[in-house]
């Protein structure tokens, strides 16, 4: 049974990625009135991607070809480590401090990589990525750990372990924690409006412009790679929130499966709301968005250490 | 935590979110929920105690406070044509974790209390009401526009009723319709004020009303 | 048959008398000896210490020898054995770089007094690991002390190693100051010099313990004084530097787990709050400050300060475990400061050593000027890459297991505390971490991208060769070192608690990082090999928005890097940039553009140098005692006679 539900997983983490991204992008165009891409078009852009020829800047060495790769390699095992589907089961660690180290692995191989390139526009953009990082980490790290305080374990599959109990006082806690790690996702995926994904002035982006020299085969590792971690995220949300239903509601396996599913389709809904809604913040108020993850997560910290820290 | 102090702190929660924006039309549509939330508490104390009286003083509360005084705030920013309070004394961002700072202390602040007096049940009550009145003097403090001045008063105020709330019975119906006509004729006043002043300097800011000085 | 403790005395005296050869002769072959004998009389000094581990692991005194007040006495037991270790293995790669990098370096050192010098600081480490009594201990101290000042001022004809020489010797006085009275303090309590005799704790040592943890913090450069390790590592040659940040400041660690964690028992938790917040503040300080230098050395040695800190913070958690009565979080601590200064020492030597590496090839260690190294020293940017993804406690290496302990601690902490304001402390000394993780990839993603990768800044950097066979040898294995540490960590862990004093119930919680390792290489490799088959490269100039060329000043450099973070903590870092635009229609056709940063330390101009000036001040007016006249210092002997008079009589 246990195989079966890894193997799914594993399709599932090869498949759901791009629709998320398919999703989003179709949510978009129906809000403005667009026909928009058709829900597939990730997929076939991926394909095409491959069979494209890459080309590498004069000044890159092995190291930024490498890091895309090393980087889909950690993704691909941050996905055993992040209960991100209601029936994952702990193969390796949920460790949320491993966790939160693989996502700085990530992030130091992309810069890397992107320094290695030569290029202006992507070396500026690194330094912008790193900056954000710097106020997000901590946001991150405190509302896991405002979780882990409340469910007293530190193992991330310990504290989503889907058992009913009637405990109302983990709701704010689970509610401030999942807010939290929506802001933050934001501007970890640089979405709207910390950073327009779908400009074309690479001056002014995060993201994109630090992946303007991937072309071909890299490029489409790193895109897989950027919808996967999304999904990851949008998942590791979903169970917050679906745990609060839990709390009120005693659910079968089947249906707290489709509720999970359901809430990561509404996070995908709210994402494309708020880029459709939303202006792309000047880069000096990108900091005081983070504040409000970090606002979120200090609240969830203090909801978690009056429940009654003596675990 | 039962359910009063979740309300109870939800609403110094809004209190605290209230500090990191500089849209006064945000700041107005959070104070009414936090002061929906206290409303909410209160109910919910009310319930336990069984007081019908506080029941009539929450639905006023509702009624004035969380409903008529945002909408009467939000016809002067209306009429002053004024929306942001950009002008703040340190930035929004570390405002707001300062004051998260002062939930923690008013934390420590409310176990010292509730030790020497066993009686009250709602600790969460009074940290909230405590850092409602940090929140409030708080937003006083940074905040340069009048409606900002206005907006920290009524966050404070909302502290004073939660601490009176949690820490007594609830006082008599006529005492806190009192208050309330008090407070609604005190802010119909101060809008009507930031109306005239805003027509004859031309702005709002409070910091520079020291021109009205006779020289 | 000579005993084992006997032997490896010997062996550490013959290390110290080995400095008098490089000043006896003259000739040149002596000094290539050196490094050898080095070499050989560490590997003996390991394998006899193991022998003697595995035999008895209780306190063994050598023969007093005499030393005024105190016998000169030596003991070796485990805690000892490990400090010994990490110390000779730094030495001996450093030893075998420093053959290259003396014979590539620009600065005429003189290469006898270096040697004679490396080789008294080394032995000198050796002796107060071993050392019994608080009188040895100092002796070695002061010897360690003068010989890596000598080291610092090797390039004494430039003004900024006098400056950087005057500052440490200030600093590393004052450190044996206060350990000199703390020591004095215990004597009197104890009428004994012997550690072991002395028990801190109580409330009557609790300032000489406080005046030890201040000397000891000096000398490991904890938040308000760590000043002298940003001047003394730029100036000290690079093996030089491997040693001091890897060892030497281990050495005052040694120092505090020795006097206030294994021999002490305390009572209130002043110490536990003194050493997290002085950990917790050398962290971020630290790092803020390590981010925005242009100097690499200078960089590393701020970094140093973040890792003091983090072992500080684990100091703390050890002490916390004993004072509560927790033996598991005791062990957990412990574990963790004996861990995260091996790989301390091991990482910050590797990368002093590639920076030594490259300061042989280039002569240059401002981040302008570098770039694109990568393509012509491969082998040391592999092992610069291993070391920055080490010190940044990355996920397979090394580092990231002592962090992650740390972070067990703290998370134990919190399961255990039952004070809400503690353990509210503790969850935001984690979040103060993880920034500290984040600014950390900040920094080493700015020494690697602008030393190794992108394009070349400057024409010097294109004239760069690969190291020669010997420092490329020393890299490689210290790198091999940092996986090994992980990879064995399990083993590493369990070494030390079945030395340690408790028999534990819990087990240590470890991570799966082998399995992790393997997944990850294999996965990495697995992925390449598929891919590489499917696509065809080719190779053109990064976009330039259609624009002709770009110029390799256009890529981010070492200030623009760092400006947005550095804009965050603009009050601590007082930074400043100032941008000056020349030209006779500026807005539109400006000629020249200069911009510079600057920052200042606020500790330094605003506590440091007022008390320097008013001693200044006052000293001056203590000069005019001593005026030259022999009458004048007649009266002062005849004064403080009647005066000793009085006192003797009346007292």
């Amino acid at each position: 049974m246990k195989y079966l539900l890894i193997s799914l997983q594993i399709i599932l983490s090869l498949l759901l990625p791009l629709l998320a991204i398919g999703i989003i992008r179709q949510i978009k165009a129906k809000l403005q009135n667009r026909i928009g891409p058709p829900l597939m078009q990730p997929y076939f852009n991926l394909i095409k991607l491959f069979k494209k020829n890459q080309i590498f800047s004069h000044d890159s060495t092995w190291i930024f070809p490498l890091s895309s790769i090393i980087n889909l390699s950690i993704v691909l095992i941050l996905s055993f480590i992040v209960p991100w589907l209601p029936f994952n089961k702990s193969v390796f660690s949920g460790d949320i401090f491993l966790l939160i180290y693989l996502l700085a692995l990530m992030r130091f191989f992309t810069i890397i990589g992107s320094i290695d390139t030569g290029s202006p526009f992507s070396s500026f953009s690194t330094s912008r990525e790193v900056s954000l990082a710097v106020l997000l980490e901590p946001a991150i790290i405190l509302a896991l750990l405002a979780l882990a305080v409340t469910f007293k374990t530190s193992d991330l599959f310990q504290i989503f372990n889907y058992a009913y109990s009637l405990d109302l006082i983990k709701i704010p806690v689970l509610i401030l924690s999942a807010s939290s790690l929506f802001l933050a996702s934001v501007v970890e995926f640089s979405r709207c409006p910390v950073d327009d994904p779908t400009t074309h002035l690479e001056l002014t982006m995060i993201h994109e412009a630090m992946i303007i020299e991937n072309s071909g085969l890299n490029l489409a590792i790193v895109e897989y790679t950027y919808s996967l971690k999304l999904l990851l995220f949008y998942g590791l949300i979903a169970q917050c929130l679906t745990h609060c239903i839990l709390i009120i509601l005693n659910l079968s396996i089947l249906l707290q499966s489709i509720l999970c599913l359901l809430i990561i389709f509404s996070l995908l809904i709210l994402t494309s709301l708020i880029e459709s809604f939303s202006v792309k913040l000047s880069w000096h108020k990108v900091p005081d968005f983070i504040a409000y993850a970090l606002t979120f997560s200090f609240l969830a910290v203090f909801a978690a250490i009056i429940n009654g820290v003596s675990l | 935590m039962n359910i009063t102090d979740f309300f109870a702190l939800g609403s110094a929660c809004f209190g605290i979110l209230m500090l990191g924006s500089v849209n006064l039309r945000l700041n107005l549509f959070l104070y009414s929920l936090q002061t929906l939330f206290m409303a909410l508490a209160t109910i919910n104390q009310s319930f336990k105690q069984v007081n019908i009286e506080m029941y009539f003083i929450c639905i006023f509360i509702i009624a004035l406070k969380a409903l008529f005084i945002p909408y009467f705030l939000n016809n002067v920013l209306n009429k002053i044509d004024i929306q942001y309070d950009s002008n703040v004394m340190i930035p929004t961002a570390i405002g707001m974790h300062i004051s998260i700072l002062f939930l923690g202390i008013s934390q420590l602040l409310s176990d010292k209390i509730i030790q020497s007096m066993p009686s009250i049940d709602s600790i969460g009550g009074v940290t909230a009401a405590i850092s409602l009145l940090f929140t409030g003097i708080l937003f006083m403090l940074l905040r340069k526009i009048a409606i900002s001045q206005i907006i920290g008063f009524l966050t404070l105020e909302n502290g004073i009723f939660i601490f009176g709330v949690s820490i007594t019975k609830g006082l008599p119906l006529i005492v806190d319709l009192g208050v309330l006509l008090d407070l609604l004729v005190a802010i119909m006043i101060a809008g009507l004020f930031v109306f005239r002043i805003k027509s004859s300097f031309e702005h709002i800011d409070v910091t520079q009303l020291n021109e009205l000085h006779e020289n | 048959m000579i005993s084992g403790m006997t032997l490896i005395i010997f062996l550490g005296f013959t290390l110290l008398s080995l400095s008098i050869l490089p000043v006896l002769s003259a000739s040149k072959k002596i000094v290539k000896i050196i490094p050898i004998i080095i070499i050989f009389i560490s590997l003996g000094i390991i394998w006899q210490g193991s022998q003697q581990l595995a035999l008895t692991s209780n306190w063994i005194a050598c023969q007093p020898i005499w030393l005024g007040l105190g016998p000169l006495a030596f003991n070796f037991d485990f805690l000892a054995y490990l400090f010994i270790l990490i110390l000779l293995i730094i030495t001996i790669f450093s030893s075998l770089i420093s053959i290259g990098y003396l014979n590539s370096s620009k600065n005429k050192i003189n290469h006898r007094f270096y040697w004679a010098n490396f080789v008294l600081f080394i032995a000198s480490m050796f002796f107060i690991f071993l050392a019994k009594n608080a009188l040895t201990f100092l002796v070695f101290w002061e010897i360690m002390a003068i010989s890596s000042l000598a080291l610092v001022a090797l390039d004494f004809t430039s003004t900024k190693a006098q400056k950087a020489s005057l500052i440490y010797l200030g600093a590393t006085k004052m450190s044996t100051m206060f350990l000199t009275i703390g020591f004095l303090w215990l004597h009197q309590l104890y009428s004994s010099w012997d550690f072991a005799n002395w028990t801190i704790g109580s409330n009557a040592t609790f300032i000489p313990a406080l005046l030890l943890a201040i000397g000891f913090c000096i000398k490991a450069g904890a938040f308000p004084f760590h000043i002298w390790l940003p001047y003394a590592h730029p100036a000290a040659p690079g093996p030089v530097s491997a040693l001091m940040s890897g060892v030497m400041i281990k050495v005052a660690i040694y120092g505090i787990i020795r006097m206030l964690l294994v021999n002490a028992h305390f009572e209130n938790m002043f110490f536990v709050y003194f050493f997290l917040l002085l950990g917790a503040i050398s962290a971020i300080w630290g790092i803020i400050f390590a981010m925005i230098q242009n100097d690499i050395k200078r960089s590393l040695a701020y970094s140093s300060v973040e890792n003091i800190g983090l072992i500080l913070i684990a100091l703390a958690i050890s002490l916390y475990g004993k004072l509560t009565g927790n033996h598991y979080l005791e062990i957990i601590g412990f574990i963790a400061v004996i861990f995260h200064t091996i790989n301390h020492a091991v990482f910050k030597s590797l990368l002093f050593l590639g920076i030594s590496a490259i300061d042989s090839k280039i002569h240059n260690h401002d981040l302008h000027y570098l770039g694109g190294l990568a393509r012509y020293m491969p082998w040391t940017f592999l092992c610069f890459l291993t070391g920055s993804l080490s010190i940044c406690s990355l996920p397979p290496l090394n580092g990231f297991i002592s962090k992650w302990l740390i972070y067990k601690g703290l998370w134990e902490i919190i399961c255990q505390s039952q004070n809400k304001f503690f353990s509210g402390i503790i969850i935001m000394i984690i979040g103060l971490l993880a920034m500290v993780g984040a600014l950390a990839v900040l920094l080493f993603t700015k020494l690697i991208g602008l030393m190794f990768l992108g394009r070349s800044r400057s024409a010097v950097v294109t004239k760069a060769s690969e190291v020669g066979l010997l420092m490329r040898i020393s890299q490689v294995s210290l790198a091999f070192l940092c996986f090994s540490l992980a990879l064995f960590s399990p083993t590493i862990i369990k070494f030390i608690t079945s030395h340690s004093f408790y028999q534990l119930n819990n087990v240590i919680p470890q991570l799966p990082i082998a399995t992790l390792l393997i997944v990850l290489v294999s996965l990495i490799s697995i992925i390449y090999f598929i891919f590489h088959k499917l696509s065809t490269n080719t190779k053109n100039p990064p976009w330039s928005c259609g624009a002709l060329q770009l110029s390799p000043l256009m890529q981010v450099n070492a200030d623009s890097y760092s400006y947005s973070v550095a804009n965050f903590f603009k009050p601590i870092l007082q930074y400043k940039v100032t941008t000056s635009i020349i030209g006779s229609d500026k807005r539109h056709f400006p000629e020249k553009i200069e911009s510079s940063v600057s920052n200042t330390s606020l500790i330094e101009t605003k506590i440091y140098s007022p008390i320097i000036k008013d001693f200044e001040i006052i000293g001056n007016h203590f000069a005019k005692l001593q005026a030259g006249s022999i009458h004048l210092y007649l009266l002062y002997v005849f004064i403080s006679l009647i005066i000793l008079l009085f006192i003797g009589m009346y007292l």
